[in-house]
């Protein structure tokens, strides 16, 4: 220990020493008095210690010798005994380094120098590499807050940088340009006159140069150069290339696109190598691109689809479409038109104008005038009447056959209508006549061609019948024409009379039906519409031609006294229905049957018609002013006529003056009450409204019901007990005036009467 | 090394570099040579628990920048 104490004694010596050199100011700044110390150290570390420390430093025991250090250490305590008279207090009474309050470290040399002393073994320090590449031994560094890299001063200085570089460069081009003469220089060197110098000078080597040449062109003239020379240059033209080398080339263009006094560069086209059948061809670019512009042209212009409805390859005649024409370039190539130079293409250019020439001759030329406007006629030029009668003809010379007496008309036919330039067979020509016979122009048709077609009336019935069809429609002047014909009504008329002839002998009943019918005579549908019972249709009037033949011998007599007939037609025709009442009786031997039947029809039984209702059951149906008039035996009529007939009624309308309507509307209700205007009106408009009276109201209204029903119920004479009845009935009795009514009490006096009764 | 501050609270207050693997009674000499006191004088408290000598830095696991309270007996 006493060792120790030494030491430490030493130690504070020392110490005082230390704190002796330091000034205030250097305590102050604390970090700055440590570097400097640090530093100090190092050199009296380096000096001192070297021996010993640095080799202890390699082991972990510390040998050091305790004389050693007294012994160095000695040397510095001699100083500080007068230094401690000077120095100031404070520190030699206070060994602690550091004044009070701020804490107190030692380095690390210190601390591992005061650790030797101590026997302990140096501290363990880590070596830490600082950034700047030395290194910092042992002492913790202070933090320094390294700052952030400066982004905006990073691109500053780069900026400046690139600046300087560009600089440099400019500076360099600028010298290299500084070497070379601007131009405002080099005129100021060169003068005018040193220019004209320079251009005499060419100007004598030029003629030098002249000179030089006519003495070597002497010169070969005396050695006969110059025939070798022609020489050569003949061969060299015979191996040039002439137009006579061009011949049989082809040019693969058309020949009209070479205009005369136009030049046209024609190069070889691009052909395979390995290709050698096909010789050269020439072609000019320009043309072939303008080839191919018209191409896309017309390609543009096409449809889509490349449809064209008019070409459909008739259209062209000359030039004969295949199927699918379009498609041909496809397959076999574009064609292309080309030619061969020095043949003679006089034959190809004649036949490309002849077709040229075609085209020309079939182009016709059409007016755009439109034809005069003219006014619609509604009838048909002669023209345009045989053109409109055509179709008809053929029809009808399917069911004709030749026979002999057509060529006899026909022979009739010619000489009368020579006119006619058409040629025709000879059944063509019989039928015109029928033709022209059809109602269209029977005005204008002279009657000569009836006269001929006449000849054959008997045999041909047809044409007969057509005839006389047509006469109908125009009656008038047909019928003077034909006289001899009958008319259709009158055949009409006799083929009915037959039945009537035999009914009735002679009598003539004028009947207005019949008269109607008569004025019905005119027109031409007349018993076509199937209401007469016969029902004489036109072509079976006509059949029956003969027999009204006959007839007309009869009639023929009498014109237009044909109307008493028709009368007596249209009686049987009103008899007719009378036959049934006049059956005949049936007969009575025919067993119970027949007896019935007699019975029935006699009136002797009654026969139950069940189906038929019965008149007198719809009795209150029928009208009762109604009455229904015969008006067939109306004798008025008959005597007015058929012009009175719709005049109207004769006699005068009447007023009727003391009518006077009896309206009543009476409403009844479901219950079968008569209702009141009131009440009707509530029950309607319920109906109407969909909406019925409240149950309250409905209770109400039963109520009163009731009540008015009792009212009526109720006898006017007498009260509802009948005490009236019973005073009577008891004064009977008692056979007095009076009736002694007993007790005192109200209520007895019912009582009583009740008693009375009771009793009775 | 490791530091280690050690205050009396009554104005002396030093900074000790020690290895860790000092005993107490070692970091104690060597407070003592910083501050002039006499090392078995001085008692090293941290809250409650009184430093033994002979136990090292690493078992009290006393770290670097630790405050020790400086105490007298």
């Amino acid at each position: 220990m006493g060792k120790h104490k030494k030491e430490h004694k030493k130690e504070s010596k020392k110490r005082k020493h230390r704190s002796k050199s330091r000034s205030p100011s250097e305590k102050e700044k604390r970090k700055h008095h440590k570097k400097h110390h640090k530093e100090k150290k190092r050199e009296k570390c380096l000096k001192k210690v070297k021996s010993d420390v640095s080799s202890i430093s390699d082991d972990d025991v510390i040998y050091v010798s305790p004389t050693h250090k007294p012994k160095e250490e000695t040397p510095p305590p001699p100083p500080p005994p007068p230094k401690i008279s000077t120095s100031p207090p404070p520190p030699e009474t206070a060994p602690t380094t550091q004044s009070a309050g701020g804490d107190n470290s030692l380095s690390i040399e210190e601390t591992n120098i005061l650790r030797a002393k101590l026997g302990l073994k140096p501290l363990a320090v880590k070596k830490e590499v600082s950034e700047n590449g030395e290194v910092t031994i042992g002492e913790k560094k202070e933090f320094v807050h390294k700052p952030a890299e400066d982004i905006t001063a990073k691109k500053l200085a780069e900026k400046i940088r690139s600046k300087i570089v560009e600089r440099r460069e400019k500076r360099e081009i600028e010298k290299k340009l500084k070497t070379i003469k601007s131009i405002a220089e080099e005129s100021d060197e060169e003068d005018v006159s040193t220019w004209v110098k320079k251009s005499r000078q060419l100007q004598e080597e030029r003629v030098k140069a002249e000179q030089k040449a006519k003495e070597l062109d002497e010169m070969d003239e005396v050695f006969g150069i110059e025939e070798l020379v022609n020489e050569e240059i003949k061969l060299e033209k015979k191996a040039a290339y002439t137009a006579a080398n061009l011949r049989g080339l082809k040019v693969e263009h058309d020949i009209e696109t070479f205009v005369e006094g136009k030049d046209v560069v024609l190069t070889l086209k691009d052909k395979d190598v390995l290709d050698e059948e096909n010789t050269d061809v020439l072609v000019n670019v320009n043309l072939i691109d303008d080839e191919r512009y018209k191409k896309n042209v017309e390609n543009k212009k096409q449809k889509p689809y490349n449809y064209n409805a008019v070409d459909s390859g008739e259209m062209d005649i000359d030039e004969p479409k295949g199927v699918l024409s379009k498609y041909d370039e496809e397959i076999d190539g574009a064609k292309k038109t080309s030619f061969v130079i020095g043949m003679d293409n006089a034959a190809t250019m004649k036949e490309s104008i002849k077709a040229k020439l075609k085209q020309k001759a079939k182009m016709t030329l059409d007016t755009l005038q439109l034809p005069e406007p003219k006014i619609a006629s509604e009838y048909y030029s002669q023209d345009e009447m045989v053109k409109f009668n055509k179709p008809k003809k053929k029809r009808k010379m399917k069911s004709r056959t030749l026979k002999a007496d057509d060529l006899l008309a026909l022979v009739n036919g010619n000489t009368v209508e020579s006119d006619e330039k058409v040629k025709q067979e000879k059944d063509d020509v019989k039928v015109k006549h029928e033709v022209k016979a059809e109602p269209m122009d029977v005005d204008e048709e002279v009657p000569v061609v009836f006269e001929n077609v006449r000849i054959e009336e008997d045999d041909d019935t047809e044409l007969e019948y057509a005839l006389k069809k047509a006469r109908r429609l125009k009656q008038t002047p047909i019928e003077k024409l034909t006289a001899r014909l009958p008319k259709v009504e009158e055949v009409l008329m006799e083929i009915k009379d037959e039945p009537q002839d035999d009914g009735l002998g002679g009598s003539i009943v004028l009947n207005s039906t019949a008269e109607f019918c008569r004025t019905l005579g005119d027109i031409p549908t007349y018993g076509l519409a199937g209401n007469r019972e016969d029902g004489p249709s036109v072509i079976l009037d006509f059949e029956k031609d003969n027999i009204e033949k006959k007839k007309k011998e009869e009639t023929d007599g009498r014109s237009g006294g044909w109307n008493d007939v028709e009368m007596d037609e249209k009686v049987a025709e009103i008899k007719q229905p009378e036959a049934p009442i006049l059956d005949a009786e049936p007969d009575l031997g025919s067993g119970v049957a027949g007896a019935l039947r007699l019975a029935v029809s006699k009136g002797y039984l009654e026969k139950e018609t069940v189906s038929r209702p019965s008149a007198s059951r719809f009795s209150h149906l029928a009208a009762q002013n109604y009455s229904i008039d015969d008006k067939a035996h109306q004798g008025d009529d008959d005597k007015l006529g058929r012009r009175e007939r719709y005049m109207g009624p004769t006699s005068e309308f009447k007023e009727k003056d003391g009518y006077k309507p009896n309206i009543k509307l009476e409403y009844i209700d479901d219950d079968g009450h008569l209702l009141s205007a009131k009440e009707a009106f509530r029950y309607l408009s319920h109906k109407f409204h969909g909406k019925g009276p409240g149950k309250n109201k409905v209770e109400k209204r039963m109520k009163k019901n009731e009540q008015e029903g009792l009212m009526k119920q109720m006898s006017s004479t007498d009260t509802p007990l009948g005490t009236l009845q019973m005073l009577q009935q008891k004064q009977k009795e008692t056979q007095s005036a009076f009736v002694v009514l007993s007790g005192s009490k109200q209520t007895n006096i019912p009582a009583s009467i009740s008693k009375t009764k009771m009793l009775k | 090394m490791l530091e280690v501050t050690c205050n009396d609270r009554l104005g002396k207050k030093v900074r000790v570099k020690c290895n860790p693997d000092d005993t107490i009674g070692d970091l104690k000499k060597l407070i003592a040579a910083q501050t002039g006191t006499r090392w078995d004088k001085i008692v090293l408290k941290k809250w409650y628990t009184v430093f033994k000598d002979h136990i090292t830095l690493e078992d009290y696991e006393i770290h670097d920048g630790m405050n020790l309270e400086l105490y007298y007996q």
